[in-house]
């Protein structure tokens, strides 16, 4: 197995070694169809939606700066990719404004969450994958990258281009949408 | 899987997807750049040209004299260029939000920063005779696009009124304005002036109060601003 770290391998590509490229598409490829299918909800067109995530991160390549992490800028591309398509498609829930008002002023909740347990954080992300489609965009896909995408405030901030203490705000608003309209079986 | 992978690279292979050059990227920054340098320079322009206006109407000192002080103040802004002003600051935002520094961060800091660095660079640049001089070129219709700007001086707010003192009682005094018009200045109830003691005759003053049709005025505002 391929040990070298995303931003080794993605210098080699800046360097035009094409082939390097193909270690990022490996590993990567399973994450963003999986975001992707959970961003956008059908599959059809996913397959068209990765393929083009991959041509744009290749095409903009020389733009990633190594000095930082690979996989928030290539979930940045893909975020950018999922909106626009969402857009075109007009079914998305939810608006991504220019200027959300949670992005504007500083929230108390700076720092991160203490870790939930692993059976609460398991008992999570099952609850979140039954209610993806109920959930607003603006705190689903906070929810989706720390849940299932085990990223952290950093990255998600880098990935939505919000502030790290907005990060925490909509995660802990959306985990209450989540267990409001989480169909509670007994 | 496979699959797409074989269409990415497939496209790569083709040319169809082409790897952008480093000097695309930074030719990029340079322009963001120029826009943000563009844009500061004409935050700083219009700033700069608020404090003039307000100068030249001798609004600002206007504020130190109480509630009204303060809304004589307020309506005298010239707010199409304050409006100029907020977009050009919410274009910045756009510009600029892209980068880290901008969005890891609450938009208010960086919105308080640019107020901040406007403010202080307007003030400098208020100091300077860089308005006075545009205003003498605007006069002659040698200032273009911005010409027009100028001509905020020439509609004062009515309750704003400057001239020299030309007689001076005891509960008042008479002042000749520029226009050779002369009004009769009383002191209201709590007028504050904190040279009321020291008014002479051929002082400079703006006054600031309601000009009745007769030529008085009752002020409820007096400043000295100069010999």
């Amino acid at each position: 197995m391929d040990e070298r770290k995303d931003e080794d391998v993605a210098v080699l590509v800046q360097q035009g070694d094409v082939e390097s490229f193909r270690v990022l598409v490996e590993r990567y490829e399973p994450r963003i169809a999986r975001y992707a299918r959970r961003f956008l909800f059908q599959g059809d067109d996913v397959k068209d939606i990765v393929q083009e995530v991959f041509i744009k991160a290749y095409v903009n390549i020389k733009s990633f700066d190594s000095d930082r992490r690979f996989s928030p800028w290539l979930y940045r591309i893909a975020h950018n990719e999922f909106v626009n398509a969402g857009r075109k498609r007009q079914k998305e829930r939810g608006n991504i404004s220019l200027f959300d008002a949670d992005v504007l002023f500083p929230h108390l909740m700076t720092a991160e969450e203490a870790a939930d347990t692993g059976a609460v954080r398991e008992e999570l992300k099952h609850m979140l994958t039954d209610s993806l489609e109920k959930l607003d965009a603006k705190y689903r896909e906070p929810l989706v990258l720390y849940y299932l995408e085990d990223m952290d405030y950093k990255a998600i901030s880098d990935i939505l281009h919000i502030p790290v203490s907005t990060v925490g705000v909509r995660l802990q608003r959306g985990k209450t949408m989540l267990k409001k309209i989480y169909p509670w079986k007994k | 899987m496979e699959e797409i992978e074989d269409k990415i690279f497939d496209a790569i292979k083709t040319g169809k997807a082409k790897m952008r050059p480093k000097s695309y990227f930074v030719l990029q920054a340079i322009l963001v750049v120029t826009g943000t340098v563009l844009l500061f320079a004409g935050l700083l322009y219009l700033a700069s040209f608020v404090i003039f206006v307000l100068r030249q109407n001798d609004t600002l000192s206007a504020a130190g004299f109480g509630v009204s002080g303060w809304y004589l103040l307020f309506r005298s802004l010239p707010w199409s260029v304050l409006l100029l002003s907020i977009a050009l600051v919410l274009i910045l935002a756009l510009l600029l939000r892209r980068y880290a520094f901008v969005y890891q961060r609450p938009l208010v800091y960086f919105l308080f920063g640019v107020l901040i660095f406007t403010a202080l660079g307007s003030f400098f640049l208020a100091a300077t005779s860089f308005q006075s001089i545009l205003e003498r070129y605007a006069s002659q219709n040698n200032v273009p696009l911005m010409g027009g700007f100028y001509r905020f001086e020439d509609a004062p707010p009515p309750e704003i009124h400057s001239g020299d003192i030309i007689l001076l009682g005891s509960g008042g005094f008479v002042i000749q304005e520029p226009d050779g018009e002369t009004s009769t200045v009383f002191f209201a109830p709590g007028t504050p002036s904190q040279f009321s003691d020291n008014f002479q005759t051929g002082d400079l003053v703006v006054v600031f109060g309601d000009r009745e049709p007769n030529g008085i005025i009752d002020a409820f505002g007096i400043q000295k601003i100069g010999p």
